[in-house]
């Protein structure tokens, strides 16, 4: 009996070993490798941040708004080769460093996900809601082989996340919107993208309300026109980076908004754009307790100027 | 007779709408109430501060379109002369596209940068045409590949703009949402030289129209009035560009429009003025009325408007 159940497990064990590591994607793509990836590439801030945490650092990363490299992934991404815009990613310099597989944003690299194959396996991630950043985490621990502790990072994120939740009470309804463009007319973002998720968490409600497109996670927000911003009147404005002046800050209306009056106009980091890997999302969501509940949350400290929370003058 | 009354009732009509019209929907005991500062503090800014500035701006901006469209056509011998088809549209949205992006000016200089700009494109465009000895059919082939030149320069800019790409294609689509009294303010400096220089010497542009050796046998030099109406004309399409973005259809379809409704007319400055507003108001009120969250960008909406009618008209002249 002993001796047929040890055979089991060593074929069990043989079987996992040749099968190497597999997940699916979120195209819906099963992809395989056939040992754990120790040379990851990684196309968008979300999979490097996710690298760095479970200490796989990347062969290859994308700009972070105008750095070549997240810098505030530090030493771990020092080394890597950037890559260039995530959208726009050079193909080339990918194929000279000979990653074993490439994590990657779907939507805006589905369209050369054929040729990235060619280099290596291709996995494209949605990045968009907080369910994604979580099952991105989970696949990128198997991919790299360290699936425990991918389960750990999240399990540790979501236990701060009810933590926080939890000592909020009765406080909640305060309401946000998240903000970004250059334009006259702001892009705001709709309930599923990560950072409002996390706000409607922490008990604030989002006025750009629900994507009429949902469960299509694409488009994730829409211009609001500033007539409907200043009825909605949100208590709350973050303003995510716009490598332009904001040109709707300019408008007569702003002075209105009970948010700029109450001087509760928040300037965030790129981070809160790439927010789906571990470190970013942890700090999106202290930053985001902070601005809400500013007598419950202490504020993180020692950041980066880019990455640090700055009120809107 | 019958069109001009109709075309001055819906001047009003159109900007009451436009006050009515939007998100927070008005009944016209609260806008009158907003208007004389009553009422509701949230519909007294609305108005104010975003609808009526809109509005305004939308007017002149059409109103602009539609005089460059007919100086152009008028100074070319062209019909098919306009600012969307002589460069200058795409020359002051390349300038301000690159100026944004590759010397980081400030949203101050965008006005400058589409003015001149625009100039560029328009001047280049002239040149090509035959410069002095400009030739009527060549305009247009000059201004098609001026336009393509300045449309290849701005996208070859937009892919190094990356993630910001989708800002200026948004702001390549043109419109006046979001604008208020800064950039009528802006806009009413930018065209009142140009607009009062023109009234000032339209005696002159309406003799160019006769052509050349008319104008010489008059005592006029056709090569520098020329010139001199399209630096004028050019400037007046460029500075709508600098707060509203490219906006098509409009400057090309009023002129024809107004020859259309009240032909005869020897230089209906006056009239083109009054519909090319006309025009765009209605189209920023539609482009308003959709329910969806987003508007839709002006500049699609002259161009769903305006390709239909000009091919209207081209039936009913038989161009």
């Amino acid at each position: 009996m002993r001796m047929t159940v040890g055979a089991a497990l060593l074929a069990a064990l043989a079987f996992q070993a040749l099968a190497g590591v597999q997940v699916t994607d979120d195209r819906g793509v099963e992809v395989v490798l056939s040992q754990p990836a120790s040379r990851p590439a990684a196309i968008s801030t979300f999979a490097a941040d996710a690298l760095t945490a479970l200490g796989v650092p990347p062969v290859a990363v994308t700009q972070f708004d105008e750095q070549d490299r997240p810098a505030y992934l530090g030493d771990a991404v020092n080394e890597a080769v950037s890559l260039g815009a995530r959208g726009q990613p050079n193909l080339e310099l990918l194929s000279e460093l000979a990653p074993d597989t490439v994590l990657a944003v779907r939507r805006y690299t589905e369209t050369i996900a054929g040729r990235i194959d060619a280099i290596a396996p291709y996995v494209g991630f949605d990045d968009l809601t907080l369910k994604d950043s979580l099952k991105a985490v989970s696949d990128i621990g198997t991919l790299v082989g360290k699936p425990e502790q991918a389960a750990r990072l999240n399990l540790e994120f979501q236990q701060t996340l009810a933590q926080m939740a939890g000592q909020i009470g009765e406080r909640a309804g305060q309401s946000i919107a998240l903000l970004v463009t250059a334009s006259e007319q702001p892009f705001v973002y709709y309930d599923h993208f990560l950072p409002v998720e996390l706000a409607t968490a922490l008990g604030l409600h989002n006025v750009a309300g629900a994507s009429p497109d949902w469960p299509g996670k694409l488009p994730f927000g829409f211009r609001m026109p500033l007539e409907q911003l200043l009825a909605a009147d949100p208590d709350i404005l973050v303003l995510l980076p716009s490598a332009q002046p904001r040109a709707f800050v300019n408008n007569p209306l702003w002075k209105h908004l009970k948010a700029v009056k109450n001087q509760r106009v928040y300037l965030a980091g790129q981070h809160w754009k790439e927010g789906g890997g571990p470190i970013a999302r942890a700090l999106i969501l202290r930053q985001l307790g902070h601005l809400a509940y500013p007598d419950l949350f202490d504020l993180p400290t020692d950041l980066p100027v880019d990455l640090a929370l700055h009120s809107f003058q | 007779m019958k069109s001009l009354i109709l075309v001055l009732i819906m001047v009003p009509v159109l900007l009451w709408s436009g006050l009515a019209v939007g998100r927070l929907s008005l009944t016209p005991a609260q806008l009158w109430a907003a208007l004389l500062g009553q009422g509701d503090s949230l519909a007294q800014v609305v108005v104010w501060e975003l609808r009526l500035p809109r509005a305004l701006l939308a007017f002149l901006v059409g109103a602009s379109l539609a005089l460059s469209g007919l100086v152009m056509q008028r100074v070319s011998r062209n019909p098919l002369a306009s600012p969307g088809l002589t460069g200058v549209s795409a020359g002051a949205a390349l300038a301000v596209v690159a100026g944004i992006l590759l010397l980081n000016t400030d949203i101050n200089q965008t006005p400058w940068l589409a003015i001149i700009g625009g100039l560029i494109a328009g001047l280049l465009t002239l040149l090509l045409a035959g410069g002095r000895q400009l030739q009527p059919t060549r305009i247009v082939l000059a201004g098609v590949a001026v336009t393509a030149l300045c449309g290849g320069l701005t996208t070859t800019l937009l892919l190094r703009a990356e993630a910001d790409a989708g800002e200026f294609l948004y702001w390549m689509a043109g419109g006046v949402a979001g604008r208020s009294w800064p950039q009528l303010v802006l806009l009413l400096c930018c065209m009142a030289p140009p607009l009062l220089a023109l009234w000032l010497t339209r005696r002159n542009l309406e003799l160019l129209g006769g052509g050349d050796e008319m104008a010489l046998s008059l005592g006029l030099r056709p090569a520098r009035w020329r010139a001199w109406y399209l630096v004028l004309a050019t400037t007046l399409a460029a500075s709508t560009v600098a707060v509203a973005g490219p906006i098509g259809f409009v400057g090309l379809l009023a002129p024809h429009m107004v020859r259309f409704c009240w032909p005869g007319q020897r230089l209906p400055m006056g009239l083109c003025l009054l519909l090319g507003g006309v025009l765009l108001m209605a189209a920023d009120l539609l482009a308003r009325l959709p329910g969806t969250a987003q508007e839709i960008p002006l500049g699609v909406m002259t161009a769903l408007l305006g390709g239909p009618l000009l091919l209207r008209l081209m039936v009913k002249e038989k161009v």
